[in-house]
């Protein structure tokens, strides 16, 4: 690699590891803190409540089903801030242009971008895992609720919305402003969350297609196989890269042909 | 001057993509909520009972048409109608032009604030204009008043989004910053607005929420009074006009 691009890409992670994900690591560990300081405080009833419509046992599974969705929120959500900025707002402020009049292929520049931005949303996910982890220490004895389980959980989740955001780059590549990009986003971040509220809400759906509930019920289905998420979450590291970069791809190819306005 | 402007403004909000869209969201969950709540479990409508005093099915819908539905829209609409105020037209460099109109920036920000409040009041009442006849035939027992008093309540949280939105903007330097935080903070709030419910210990402490406010009418279903509605519109009025103060003082620090 020329050296000019090794610094331009140095530059470009540098603004990606900036305020955002700091700022998103730093609210997800409080919203985990607060799930273990919190949820054990309710009432006997509202934790029998949420046991029975998530399929789940004991408080520490309870626990963890929230400290779930926590990542799956503030990682989505930092990761989306942190497409916006690379990729729609220099084409709303007219700037893009000017970027892609540089000696440098519109691969290079979409990698250059999105890479460092998939890498911070990776380590906000990591270092939500760790806390995961740590909320689960309690609660290791009840039964279905592993530490190893809690951390490959977390994993799951972090590859999960690392690869959603890999395919939101390729309608971000199409949008001109950033608020129709948040639209995209929240799109994209709502989608694998139906399934859970079809569980809470009418569970009948998917009498007789349990296989189906197991594979899409997230986050209950990562409590309900907590012994099989260390495992899941390798598997799914090597799906979430190969799926990354063949969104990346098409994405890069797509872009080749768009007007930089 | 301002009222033509706003005029102008509230108009070329709605012809935009963002606001085509955001009424294609709106669709989404009048027709999402009425096939949740159709059959559903008994431990769940046991819950509604001992939360909201009745376990009909119109109480599980009104729940979660709220709590669901409406309580995560208000917050990304917010955003997409108020979240780049100012800064986006700095950063595109049409401020300064802007500007040098006969109107200081704090009007500016007010007017443009104001007009966003509009358009989210305008998607947000259609929306439930639309919704109220066709949820109507697939939810036994749907009280209308009951469904409108809700809305009247609630729409007020959604300017609470906007006008939040509207100071992150002004306040965090950058765009893709000033959105997260807008994000984080709507969602948490948002994911607290019934925790008096579920922990009544908790019930005081949770109205400094103001999403514990928006959601009054679904948490006084069963003995509604008009105390109930005005007094939690009266609340977000005064949280909403607090978050326009804070963003004219700041605007008028803005540098252009």
């Amino acid at each position: 690699m020329p050296s000019a691009l090794r610094r331009y890409r140095a530059l470009e992670a540098r603004q990606a590891f900036g305020w955002v994900p700091l700022a998103g690591l730093l609210v997800g560990l409080l919203l985990i803190g607060l799930c273990s300081l919190l949820l054990p405080r309710l009432p006997a009833s509202a934790i029998n409540l949420m046991e029975q419509v998530m399929l789940i046992h004991g408080m520490g599974a309870v626990v963890l089903v929230n400290d779930y969705l926590a990542i799956y929120f503030v990682a989505f959500f930092v990761g989306a801030a942190g497409l916006m900025r690379a990729l729609v707002e220099p084409r709303e402020e007219r700037s893009l242009e000017l970027l892609l009049s540089k000696p440098l292929s519109r691969r290079a520049f979409l990698s250059a971008r999105v890479g460092p931005v998939l890498l911070a949303v990776a380590t906000v996910g990591l270092g939500m895992t760790v806390a995961t982890g740590l909320s689960a220490v309690p609660y290791a004895a009840e039964e279905g609720v592993s530490v190893l389980g809690a951390l490959g959980a977390g994993l799951v989740l972090s590859l999960l919305v690392v690869l959603l955001l890999a395919l939101l780059v390729i309608p971000l590549l199409l949008v001109r402003d950033t608020f129709q990009g948040y639209l995209a986003a929240f799109g994209f971040w709502m989608v694998p969350m139906v399934p859970v509220a079809v569980l809470i809400y009418r569970p009948d759906v998917f009498v007789g297609n349990e296989s189906l509930r197991a594979l899409l019920a997230m986050p209950a289905n990562l409590v309900w196989f907590d012994a099989a998420m260390p495992v899941t979450s390798l598997i799914l590291l090597v799906v979430a890269i190969g799926i990354s970069w063949l969104a990346l791809g098409l994405g890069a190819r797509l872009f080749e042909r768009t007007e930089p306005r | 001057m301002s009222a033509r402007f706003l005029w102008l403004d509230v108009r070329a909000t709605l012809g935009e993509r963002k606001t085509l869209l955001a009424a294609g969201l709106m669709a989404y969950a009048v027709l999402a909520v009425p096939f949740l709540v159709a059959k559903p479990p008994e431990h769940v409508m046991a819950a509604m009972g001992t939360w909201f005093g009745a376990s009909e099915p119109f109480t599980l819908f009104l729940y979660l048409w709220t709590d669901l539905a409406m309580n995560k829209l208000v917050v990304i609409l917010g955003l997409v109608l108020a979240g780049g105020l100012v800064t986006r037209e700095r950063e595109t460099g049409v401020l300064a032009v802007l500007l040098s109109k006969p109107m200081s920036p704090v009007r500016y920000y007010l007017v443009r604030a104001l007009s966003a409040c509009v358009v989210m009041g305008l998607l947000y009442v259609a929306g439930h204009l639309v919704a109220a006849p066709l949820v109507a035939r697939g939810v036994p027992g749907f009280r209308a008043g009951t469904f409108f008093a809700s809305m009247a309540v609630h729409l007020f949280a959604a300017f609470f989004c906007v006008c939040f939105s509207a100071l992150m903007s002004v306040l965090v330097p950058k765009r893709s910053l000033a959105a997260l935080v807008s994000l984080l903070v709507l969602f948490s709030l948002v994911g607290g607005s019934f925790a008096g419910i579920y922990n009544p210990a908790w019930r005081e402490a949770a109205l400094v929420n103001p999403f514990a406010h928006g959601v009054t009418v679904v948490t006084h279903m069963a003995e509604l009074r008009p105390g109930h509605v005005l007094g939690s519109i009266a609340v977000l009025l005064g949280f909403n006009l607090a978050l326009l103060a804070l963003g004219a003082a700041r605007v008028r620090h803005l540098e252009v």
